[in-house]
């Protein structure tokens, strides 16, 4: 079995060591290496900076980890299958990084609320700081960014943002002088990435500012 | 800024399995993700293999301690 690392184009693919290998079809290449003989953390750390490596190279989609394939002759039919989507992926996010965002106020007092209206006010009020943070971040953004997704379900603001490399670290500095002032709340910026959440299905959820 | 505050290192740590683990291009919907022959849906510690949005409170702790560590 191999281990898929990320899709790219064929031509200016980089160079590659470390027993990574490149399946070319078509105008995409795929990097591929042996799959890893354990299950730890390591071994998806390894597999995350092996792809931030080549995506400071080039472009890439990047493969979620643990995705695998018999041997190369399946990638490379994988890349006749898949290969126009990925393609037309690859151009969207060309030239682009992900910056991640999260924001969100300091834990709460391990003191009991008073009553139960006591702690609902306490959410109501982490809510709305979050809320206001995302209106202000998204004052900020607009045309900073190509795309910005929201990822919901968390009680913190976290934003991927897909930002044009030379854009970068502009970006960042504005999130970061933004954080500055905001002593209420916890914030961090980092990358840049691969852009992971601009290339699967369903990514035109997100929100463009 | 507090005492849970987390180093920013060990937050970008967090960032980059986020992505790892629960971003990135997904051939098909049958396709089961798997290392080492182990299913990496069906492990049990979410807070560790599920990104941190997924897993929910708590799992940035708990992920920050098991990438420290060596085990999933």
């Amino acid at each position: 079995m191999i281990i898929l690392f990320c899709v790219t184009w064929r031509e200016g693919a980089p160079p590659l060591e470390g027993g990574l290998e490149l399946v070319e079809e078509g105008d995409l290449a795929m990097v591929v290496g042996p799959e890893p003989t354990t299950t730890n953390r390591d071994d998806a750390l390894v597999f995350g900076r092996t792809v931030e490596r080549i995506a400071g190279e080039v472009d890439v989609l990047p493969f979620r980890y643990g995705t695998t394939a018999a041997d190369t002759e399946e990638a490379r039919g994988l890349l006749r299958e898949h290969g126009r989507g990925w393609a037309a992926r690859l151009q969207k996010v060309e030239g682009c990084a992900e910056l991640a965002l999260r924001a969100s106020p300091p834990p709460a007092p391990q003191e009991r609320a008073a009553s139960g209206a006591d702690h609902l006010n306490r959410l109501v009020s982490r809510s709305r700081r979050i809320d206001a943070a995302e209106g202000e971040v998204a004052d900020l953004l607009t045309g900073r960014c190509r795309v910005v997704r929201r990822l919901t379900g968390h009680e913190e603001l976290r934003l991927s943002c897909l930002v044009e490399r030379p854009a970068f670290e502009r970006v960042r500095s504005v999130l970061e002088e933004w954080a500055g002032r905001r002593d209420d709340l916890v914030v961090s910026v980092t990358g840049p990435w691969a852009p992971y959440s601009f290339v699967a299905d369903g990514e035109e959820a997100g929100v463009v500012l | 800024m507090s005492e849970l505050s987390v180093a920013a290192d060990d937050v970008a740590l967090i960032d980059l399995l986020d992505r790892v683990i629960g971003e990135g291009v997904v051939i098909g919907g049958d396709i089961v993700l798997s290392i080492a022959g182990v299913d990496l849906v069906y492990l049990g510690l979410r807070a560790v293999l599920a990104p941190a949005h997924v897993a929910g409170p708590g799992a940035i702790g708990d992920a920050l301690a098991d990438a420290r560590g060596d085990a999933l």
